[in-house]
């Protein structure tokens, strides 16, 4: 990673900007002004618009770009593997001196798997559900035309899977995929990617499903494991600092078109591009500081701050707008025979308290127990045993009336914003809702209310009109933050809020959280896996692990002066922390 | 697993007691006295009335007539129809000839109906596409007793390939034009179904997956499209196969069978709760059991369903 880095730092600073030779040999991988268009209702959409791209022999190479950028489409054109529509209209994909654009079909079945292997993006989907894990690597080599009987594939099998990094791969050979975590698919994803020695992999966003610290274990394996083969990598991602870190060269995509690439170093301590320079800007990854707004407040909140960061859990009740004490959740898991059930302690006794107008950070892995405790604070599941204190008040021993009024004062915003949205609800019914649902106004101050919103969110006042399928994701995730603003709540709940956005448009909702959060004096309880992300929006953070509090301290303590193993094990895996940047 | 079908055969239990009582009680509320209807037009004397209503029990009120019946079944007396027949005889009877009539459309239908509407998912938007959706969406509009007189007409009459009407005892050839009849409908629907599971399917990550390794269109297809687009297909089927075994009683009218159906009809005219009630308990069991049926055979296609 770091070594990859400082092997072509040298080379890198006379280097002319298209591609650096590591040796002599010739291109692997050359493609020439590639155009890619899909064919749609409306008329064709150029998804990709002049691609030019070189992958050396055991070269690592990164297309970096956000959503609608045309990475993953120029990937896919590679091995003739494009969505629905979309056609290579012009340009040349060179593999190895031969031609691909215009191949037939069965001389790119050939090319497939042999030559060009993939990993996948998302590890939950990629895999079919109902064959063994085996299967679908011994199909693998079957179809690559591997010589040998059932049981030598069978021993290739485990063998393919046991150097991807699965222990006991034979048994976990004979499993199924829901049997296997999200690291583990992708571990199989990648036994099945290499399983036939392709010359090139193309890595399509291997990980950017996983927990950090499992992604920086898998990159890492399959670091080793393509040097050790020689084989070229051609990462897709949306990550600069995963890119800077992975790659030895780096191409930038934006809209269909390379605006700049280049040796990674080269790249982030000095991008030339425009867009690139936004995108080195805010990239979380490498972001190092709270976003601005929050600390313009004044002194006062500042001593408060302090005063939390020494002892979080000993400040007056009265500054704290949610307490939680001890507060456990535990599911009963039903067994395989009547009357049998295992116990799961999803949260264990967990203690925090959100002081009003802050923001508190919530932050762990899949499973640490997180989103359940934030389901908690929302009233939506009912703690096994502790409290949830809200403005001093007690929810369990709430009326239903008063948990209704309580449901006005704190509101969420969740992860997905395609999923969180009512697709058939028009913006206005979707924003407009809560106000009618908790009987606010006559229909003319609600219409009133859902315009002023709309401006809170930076969102044109004509977007009322229009359904959530006609939006972008940063959209959509605006309406919904509009939609929990409605009622006027004290408290927000964050669940992952950001994580599905591109890094620009993360930026932009992370400055809007913060500027309504000095403008509203709101409060956030925000849930998320992305420590990069709470270093620029919160003031506090608990760190979760296994469903306890490990770590709870201000965000610079935590930062600069981690106290627990756990922590320092998340920090390090934030990619691109070990490098450093300029611009 | 064991515990899991020990569960579902006990929800029998429930499903069968509400299933008659609530039939019971809907053929007795129906007007009108199915005994003074007996004689004819002249009607029976008063005396010979009354000895039949004691005999069947009809002069008591109805719980008790339900807790006769309901003893009747435990000890495997299913009682008598008004002509004296045993309705185990008649449900006997017309029993096998429904069931071989389901069970050769079902196989019409799931054979045809994922045959077809994989190659049109496969093409979807080509030529053969469009056809067999327009076409199946013809079969889903006609109702069954006009594709069974057309077919009567042409196949049967014109072009004397198939016997017209399978009356008594039928063999599997004359059930062979009823079966394709009552299959229409739902052989349609299956093609409809497939064809969407497959165009859904076709665009799953996995599937590029499996092309990404290089394997064979044939391969991808069949190993990863086909077996995960027939999962909501069985549902549809498991369902189905009650819907035939009710569904045929307009199927077994134009063809002249004396099977479920037909007798069904036939009781009902004539007020036989005892039979009504009978067969449509029957057809109820035959529900239950299709889909315990099917979700086994989920467990099959799908090994992400384990039963516990």
């Amino acid at each position: 990673m770091t070594t990859t880095i400082t092997l072509t730092d040298g080379a890198t600073e006379d280097a002319p900007v298209p591609a650096e030779k590591p040796d002599d040999s010739s291109p692997l991988l050359e493609i020439r002004d590639l155009q890619i268009s899909f064919t749609t209702a409306t008329g064709t959409v150029d998804a990709v618009r002049g691609v030019d791209l070189t992958v050396y022999p055991g070269q690592s190479v990164a297309i970096v770009g956000e959503s609608g950028s045309g990475k993953s489409t120029t990937a896919h054109a590679i091995i003739d593997l494009l969505p629905g529509t979309g056609k290579v209209t012009g340009g040349s994909i060179s593999f190895g001196g031969r031609e691909l654009v215009g191949l037939k079909r069965k001389q790119v079945e050939d090319l497939r798997g042999r030559e060009i292997g993939l990993v996948p993006q998302d590890p939950m989907s990629n895999l079919n559900p109902v064959w063994r894990i085996g299967t679908q690597i011994d199909e693998a080599l079957v179809a690559n035309g591997f010589q040998g009987s059932k049981a030598e594939r069978t021993a290739r099998v485990a063998e393919l899977l046991g150097e991807a990094g699965l222990p006991d791969a034979a048994r976990r050979a004979r499993q199924f995929p829901h049997e296997f975590s999200g690291g583990m698919r992708q571990r199989a994803l990648i036994a099945i990617g290499l399983a036939s020695r392709p010359k090139l992999l193309i890595a399509d966003e291997p990980t950017s499903a996983l927990d950090v610290t499992v992604q920086k274990k898998i990159l890492d394996h399959l670091e080793g494991l393509t040097a050790e083969l020689g084989t070229a990598v051609l990462f897709i991602t949306h990550d600069l600092g995963l890119a800077a870190e992975r790659a030895e060269h780096l191409v930038v995509m934006y809209k269909g078109k390379v605006v700049e690439s280049g040796p990674a170093a080269q790249i982030l301590k000095d991008p030339q591009h425009e867009y690139t320079k936004r995108l080195v800007a805010s990239a979380p990854s490498l972001a190092s500081r709270r976003i601005q707004s929050a600390h313009e407040r004044g002194a006062e909140a500042d001593d408060l701050l302090a005063e939390h960061a020494g002892e979080p859990e000993a400040v007056q009740a009265a500054d704290d707008v949610v307490v939680a004490k001890d507060l456990t959740k535990v599911f009963h898991i039903r067994g395989s025979r009547p009357g049998t059930h295992t116990d799961f302690t999803a949260v264990d006794s967990v203690d925090f308290a959100l002081p009003k107008g802050r923001t508190l950070a919530l932050v762990g892995e899949s499973g640490s127990g997180k989103s359940t405790a934030a389901n908690m604070v929302l009233g939506l599941l009912d703690p096994t045993s502790g409290t949830v204190m809200f403005d001093g008040k007690d929810v369990a021993t709430m009326s239903r009336k008063e948990q209704f009024a309580l449901r006005r004062r704190v509101q969420p915003v969740f992860q997905n914003p395609y999923g969180s949205l009512d697709p058939v609800f028009s913006v206005y019914r979707s924003i407009e809702e809560p106000l009618a649902l908790h009987k606010v106004g006559d229909r003319k101050s609600r219409e009133a209310r859902v315009r002023e919103l709309l401006d809170m969110v930076s969102l044109p006042q004509a977007t009322m009109r229009r359904f959530p399928n006609e939006l972008s994701g940063g959209q959509r995730q605006r309406i919904a933050i509009a939609r929990a603003l409605a009622l006027k709540p004290e408290v927000l709940v964050l669940d992952e809020a950001v994580s599905a956005l591109d890094v620009l448009v993360q930026a932009q909702i992370l400055t809007l959280l913060n500027d309504l959060q000095s403008e509203l004096g709101l409060s956030y309880l925000f849930i998320t896996h992305d420590l990069a992300v709470v270093r620029q929006i919160a003031d506090l953070v608990a760190v979760m692990k296994d469903g306890s509090i490990v770590e709870h301290a201000s965000t610079d303590e935590v930062f600069d002066n981690p106290q627990q193993e756990y922590t320092r094990d998340l920090l390090a895996a934030i990619p691109g922390a070990s490098l450093e940047i300029g611009g | 697993m064991l515990w899991y079908l020990g569960r579902r055969l006990l929800q029998v239990i429930p499903v069968f007691l509400g299933a008659t009582l609530l039939l019971y009680a809907l053929v007795f509320l129906r007007p009108g006295d199915p005994v003074a209807g007996l004689g004819g037009e002249r009607g029976l004397p008063e005396a010979v009335q009354d000895q039949i209503r004691a005999q069947f029990h009809l002069d008591q009120p109805f719980i008790v007539q339900y807790l006769y019946y309901l003893k009747g079944i435990f000890t495997f007396d299913l009682g008598n129809t008004f002509t004296g027949r045993p309705v185990a005889e008649v449900v006997a009877e017309a029993l096998p000839i429904t069931f071989q009539l389901a069970l050769m459309a079902l196989v019409f239908e799931s054979v045809l109906g994922i045959a077809f509407g994989l190659f049109a998912g496969i093409r979807k938007g080509k030529l053969f596409d469009s056809t067999v959706l327009v076409f199946s969406l013809l079969l889903i509009a006609l109702p069954t007793f006009v594709t069974g007189l057309v077919l009567q007409i042409v196949v049967g009459v014109n072009l004397d390939w198939l016997p017209v009407t399978a009356g008594r005892d039928p063999d599997f050839y004359s059930l062979l034009m009823p079966a394709v009849v009552l299959a229409t409908t739902s052989f349609a629907q299956i093609l409809r179904l497939t064809r969407t599971s497959v165009i859904e399917n076709l665009t799953a990550d996995f599937v590029r997956t499996a092309s990404a390794k290089g394997l064979p269109r044939v391969r991808v297809v069949g190993r990863h499209v086909l077996r995960n687009s027939l999962i909501p297909v069985v549902t549809f089927i498991g369902v189905d196969l009650g819907n035939l075994m009710t569904g045929s009683i307009v199927t077994e009218g134009i063809f002249n069978i004396n099977g479920v159906g037909g007798t069904l009809f036939e009781a009902i005219s004539r007020g036989e709760s005892v039979t009504i009630v009978t067969l449509s308990t029957v057809i109820v069991l035959v529900y239950i059991v299709a889909n315990l049926l099917v979700d086994l055979l989920y467990a099959v296609l799908d090994p992400r369903i384990r039963y516990a």
